[in-house]
């Protein structure tokens, strides 16, 4: 039976590597996505995964457990991001909260597969349109939607508005919109 | 496009995408790396108090307590004393604070210039 997380967490901060090593493992793919999609680059990516976990490592003694661990290493990811993409911080200040309070979410939802996509290249086709959108659109989709967290987490981790998260989603999906719209393919149809 | 693409039917399918928007493989396992690196850090410590810390305070607590007891207790005629001192000083002060405050500003622009060379050095070292 594994190991309970918090047990981990613990033994690390009393500078236990082995116990370390086995939170590595289970969060360097975590840590590597963020990063990929952030900067679109795969050794960049692991290359700041592994600078992340290392930090993580000398802070370590710092966490407090006032968050879960693998937001408190999105957290060290984002903040090594901004170095190296020096638009990002602005950008994600400048999305302002004016567009909606909250963004109607559809039956689509997390373990419901019953809704998905019959077409498969339409699939591809928006994942591509996900990857074209700007960073900090890619940021905030990728923390909702693959890391799972929620706008209240995200906006902690960023030190955002919560008004700021949603109008940022809700930008990320017109433009997601549009991308659909552009689509020609006569041969799909929605069941 | 398909006429029949309502815009629920959109959003449907982008939430469709944006759930299944793929969490990629790490291209190569970095625990390896990671714990090689860490290897020549020290082990973090969390924070503690040390005997060298309690008594550094017990002293700076003694010499406090030791200073108020010695006001409290010095005859009226030397406390007089150094009140006319202190009025005498700050007199001093007042009449030389044509260069005293130019001298002071530019002290501390000085030292919070002096402050940002080390983040320099680093940008220009990257």
């Amino acid at each position: 039976m594994p190991e309970p997380e918090q047990s981990l967490i613990q033994r690390a901060q009393k500078g236990d590597h082995e116990a370390f090593a086995v939170l590595v493992s289970e969060h360097q793919r975590y840590v590597y996505n963020l990063a990929l999609r952030l900067l679109k680059n795969e050794e960049e990516a692991l290359d700041l995964a592994q600078e992340t976990l290392v930090r993580a490592w000398t802070a370590l003694p710092n966490f407090r457990g006032q968050s879960q661990f693998r937001t408190w290493l999105y957290r060290i990811v984002t903040n090594l991001c901004y170095n190296r993409l020096p638009n990002l911080r602005r950008s994600l200040n400048e999305l302002g909260d004016d567009v909606i309070a909250d963004i109607p979410e559809t039956e689509t939802a997390f373990g419901n597969p019953a809704h998905g996509l019959e077409s498969r290249e339409l699939r591809t086709y928006l994942h591509q349109a996900i990857d074209r959108l700007d960073e900090n659109y890619r940021l905030l989709v990728t923390l909702r939607y693959q890391n799972e967290l929620s706008y209240e987490e995200i906006a902690t981790l960023l030190n955002l508005p919560l008004g700021t998260v949603k109008t940022g989603l809700f930008r990320a999906k017109e433009q997601l919109r549009r991308a659909l719209e552009t689509y020609q393919e006569p041969s799909w149809t929605i069941p | 496009m398909d006429n029949s693409l309502t815009p629920e039917k959109q959003n449907a399918l982008i939430e469709d995408a944006l759930h299944t928007y793929p969490i990629l493989p790490v291209p190569r396992d970095i625990t390896a790396n990671v714990m090689a690196r860490i290897q020549t850090i020290p082990a973090p410590r969390p924070f503690r108090l040390t005997w060298n810390d309690v008594l550094l305070g017990s002293v700076l607590v003694s010499c406090m307590a030791a200073l108020w007891f010695s006001l409290q207790n010095l005859p009226p005629l030397v406390v007089a004393q150094i009140r006319k001192e202190s009025i005498l000083l700050y007199q001093q002060v007042i009449v030389n604070s044509r260069w005293l405050v130019p001298a002071l500003s530019f002290g501390l622009a000085a030292f919070f210039a002096a402050l940002t060379i080390p983040i320099l050095r680093r940008e220009l070292m990257k």
